[in-house]
């Protein structure tokens, strides 16, 4: 019935829908794909940044100042640990970006335009228009020809523009450097979590039979 | 193949609970700009009420300071009940070799005849008196402490160096060493203060070395 079923399908569909059909199949397994190792990836960077609680604890685990006992004393010193080390990384980068957004506003102050205008302007203007033309798969609107340009990008010398510019680049780099240690933060609260569970586990296998 | 089927389903996971992961990274960003906000607030007010804002801890401190007064750290094991540590001698305490030995601690270095007897530092006699030293008087028994058991300056009144001041090999005459049973476990030098009845300036008796109170002397 199944095989029927397909060749009736297969008639209905043309050549043009098969190809449309397939290469959509492809792209969600290349974004599947992408995004599988993309976890292989993300997941090492934060196996790494996580790790920096094993430095930062080791020394007071192997002397036993803290014991096994003593669970929730290593999680409250280590995530203490783990604040003051992401505000002594992450500060520069949240300094930059609140300076960035410091003087957009007193850019903003000084034109007497406190909505922004200026800086919305100055995107349209930077950017570019494509015209995608589509069809109908299956009740899906989707692209089937390259796209045209409509509006192409304006880079004339505009102050606003290029100050503009200069603020939004110089905000997304301090963006990503402060969102970066915000990872790294998660990672270190993931990695606690893990070593309170095997760390403090009660394993009967750890005790040495000759020791009583 | 298996990894690469696993890496596609490790995707569709992924793609699936990518809003629970951005929101929950979304909470950690706000969390983090809180942080930078408060943190500078904690830091004046610990600077006001003069306390300690750091990473290191006073835990910190008790782990170095038994790293650093520990012999071998490296020999305490994390999250061990069952380590016992190890009996070694502790440095610090500087118990001599003749505890842990019957035999003989003297030595003697051998001498030239023609050569007056030089007192060798190394050999094992404590320094606060040369038995081998002729030149000096006979004195009375120099420590007020009788318990002591080392063997008096008079033993050697008639010593059968006498005759010969230069000691080629002295060790046969130790063989009944009367050193065997000392008793400087008991530390009978502690409470010595010989030095006080005696002038130093009239420089009549060799000063007592009285540098290590718990080894009966310098070995």
């Amino acid at each position: 019935m199944l095989d029927t079923s397909f060749l009736l399908f297969a008639e209905k569909v043309s050549q043009t829908d098969k190809k449309v059909l397939i290469a959509l199949l492809i792209i969600v397994l290349v974004i599947i794909i992408l995004f599988g190792y993309l976890q292989k990836l993300v997941g090492y960077i934060m196996y790494i940044q996580g790790h920096q609680i094993d430095t930062m604890m080791y020394n007071i685990m192997r002397t036993r100042v803290i014991t096994e006992d003593q669970k929730r004393l290593f999680g409250k010193e280590a995530r203490r640990k783990s604040r003051i080390y992401f505000v002594k990384k992450a500060w520069p980068y949240f300094i930059g970006m609140a300076c960035v957004v410091a003087a957009l506003l007193i850019y903003a102050a000084v034109k007497q335009d406190m909505g922004m205008k200026f800086f919305s302007k100055a995107m349209y203007d930077m950017s570019f228009t494509l015209d995608w033309p589509t069809t109908k798969f299956f009740g899906m609107t989707l692209p089937n020809d390259w796209p045209t340009l409509t509006k192409a990008s304006d880079f004339s010398f505009n102050g606003d523009k290029y100050f503009s510019l200069a603020m939004l680049i110089l905000f997304i780099i301090f963006a990503l450097g402060f969102l970066i240690h915000c990872q790294a933060l998660l990672s270190r609260e993931l990695r606690i979590l893990q070593l309170q569970r095997t760390l403090f586990k009660k394993d009967l296998n750890k005790i040495d039979n000759n020791h009583i | 193949m298996t990894e690469f089927f696993k890496r596609c389903g490790i995707g569709i996971v992924v793609i699936v609970t990518s809003p629970l992961w951005a929101a929950y990274f979304a909470l950690y960003a706000v969390y983090g700009v809180l942080l930078m906000i408060l943190t500078p607030l904690k830091l004046l007010w610990c600077l006001i009420t003069h306390k300690k804002f750091s990473i290191k801890s006073e835990y910190d401190e008790r782990a170095e300071a038994i790293l650093s007064s520990s012999s071998n750290p490296s020999q305490t094991p994390i999250n061990n009940p069952s380590y016992q540590p190890q009996s070694e001698v502790p440095s610090s305490q500087n118990i001599p070799q003749y505890m842990f030995s019957s035999s003989p601690t003297t030595s003697f270095t051998p001498v030239d005849r023609n050569q007056p007897y030089q007192r060798n530092n190394n050999n094992n006699f404590p320094p606060y008196s040369n038995p081998f030293d002729n030149s000096k008087p006979n004195y009375p028994n120099q420590y007020p402490n009788q318990q002591n058991n080392y063997p008096q300056n008079n033993q050697y009144q008639n010593n059968q160096y006498q005759d010969n001041q230069y000691y080629p090999n002295q060790s046969n005459q130790y063989q009944d060493n009367q050193y065997q049973d000392n008793s400087y476990i008991d530390n009978q030098y502690q409470d010595n203060s010989y030095q006080d009845q005696y002038d130093p300036n009239n420089n009549t008796y060799p000063p007592y070395d009285n540098q290590n109170n718990n080894n009966g002397g310098n070995y």
